[in-house]
């Protein structure tokens, strides 16, 4: 009997020791382990945080750099280089103004307006891709030169064109342009946050598009005075 | 009995000394794991308090930004449209590249065009002249230009015509025809 309660005050003796080696371990297990993993995650969030930050502070830097009447000009020449639809008036305009520089004559103009509806499932909501609508031209002239100098013209013109076939027998010619339009997909350009500034060769092409319209529109000035 | 008094007290002495041992390593062994755990949870603390300033700054701007929606929706159309305008001029066929390198090889006096037909793939081209010699100007030009042609791959002769022209009036009744076809690579620009 008395060797059971001696037996017995030994464990109670070590039971102090015993509790702090499992509070130690439950330490590690529960508070040290998760804590040593969750660190990494931490970091890459922060960097993540940071990069982003930055972005937004150049975009807003970006955004009270530009002068909004500049940039309202901008967009209405891109607009009429790659406009948002089949604008059939501004197409014919501007062939008008191509026949007028090299010196042709409209015989006849037509179009083939191509899909105006399409339940496509394998477009992807916010992707809007380029369209084309095709133009079937006639030109007269007595010149043939005049002729093949009309369809450089139309190359030149805005909104964008390219001639895919021309057919030219005397005074006479036919060609096959395709005209470049494409809708503004505005829904997926308010969701997006991170605004650049317009690169080097961005410039470059809205000058080569200025000189391009300046050019234009004066003949098409002269056009409308008719 | 001595004796055995004397080893119950050894064995006394060396349980209390292990005990005492025990003790000072497992405090010691809690005190570590608790500063470690302390140390870490500071560090922690430290962290989500940098996320938190980041997250507020973020949305700070975001809401700046929004301000200026409209500006914002402004440029990135036109950058939208740029680079597609881009795509556009890049992938065009240059038919009139084409047909202007050709032109350049018909002389302009005493040579008329009497057809061109071109698509991505030829161009045929039809002239007529009563000099006999601009037609040697001609295949000189073309062979002097197909080595520097990017694209051709090779030009017909499709027919060569001699006309006699028997109205009375005419001064020079003898008039030419010829016709050329350049044939294209499928990647010509």
């Amino acid at each position: 009997m008395d060797k059971s309660i001696n037996l017995s005050n030994k464990f109670k003796a070590y039971f102090v020791p015993i509790i702090l080696f499992i509070l130690s371990f439950a330490l590690i297990y529960f508070a040290i382990i998760p804590q040593i993993f969750s660190i990494p995650d931490k970091k890459q969030q922060m960097l993540d945080q940071e990069s982003q930050l930055a972005s937004l502070t150049n975009s807003l830097n970006v955004l009270r750099s530009i002068s909004s009447q500049n940039l309202d000009r901008k967009v209405q020449l891109a607009n009429t280089a790659l406009p948002n639809n089949k604008d059939i008036e501004l197409i014919y305009q501007s062939v008008a103004v191509a026949a007028l520089k090299s010196n042709v004559e409209i015989a006849a103009f037509g179009t083939r307006p191509g899909k105006i509806y399409s339940k496509d499932g394998n477009i992807k909501e916010g992707e809007f891709e380029t369209d084309e609508m095709v133009l079937k031209i006639q030109a007269i002239s007595g010149e043939a030169r005049n002729l093949t100098r009309f369809s450089n013209e139309i190359q030149k013109i805005l909104p964008l064109h390219d001639v895919k076939i021309l057919k030219l027998k005397e005074d006479k010619s036919t060609y096959e342009v395709t005209s470049f339009y494409k809708p503004s997909d505005i829904k997926s350009l308010v969701e997006r946050q991170v605004v650049n500034p317009l690169s080097r060769e961005q410039e470059e092409l809205l000058k080569v598009l200025e000189s391009q319209w300046n050019a234009q529109s004066s003949v098409q000035a002269s056009l409308s005075a008719f | 009995m001595k004796e055995d008094v004397n080893l119950a007290l050894s064995s006394d002495v060396h349980i209390k000394k292990s005990f005492r041992k025990a003790v000072i390593i497992s405090f010691i062994f809690f005190a570590i794991m608790s500063i470690i755990s302390a140390v870490l949870m500071m560090y922690n603390l430290f962290l989500n308090n940098q996320l938190n300033d980041l997250s507020k700054k973020t949305s700070d701007l975001r809401y700046s930004i929004n301000l200026q929606s409209t500006k914002k929706t402004k440029v990135l159309q036109l950058q939208d449209r740029l680079s597609k305008i881009a795509e556009i001029i890049r992938t065009r066929k240059n038919l009139n590249k084409k047909i202007n390198i050709i032109l350049s090889l018909v002389p302009s006096d005493g040579m008329v065009i009497k057809k061109i037909e071109a698509d991505e793939k030829s161009v045929l081209i039809e002239v007529g002249s009563a000099d006999l010699s601009l037609f040697d100007t001609v295949f000189a030009s073309v062979n002097i230009l197909s080595k520097d042609f990017t694209g051709v791959q090779s030009v017909d002769l499709i027919s060569f015509i001699r006309q006699v022209d028997v109205t009375q009036d005419s001064s020079n009744p003898i008039f030419y025809e010829m016709i050329l076809r350049f044939n294209y690579t499928n990647n010509n620009g």
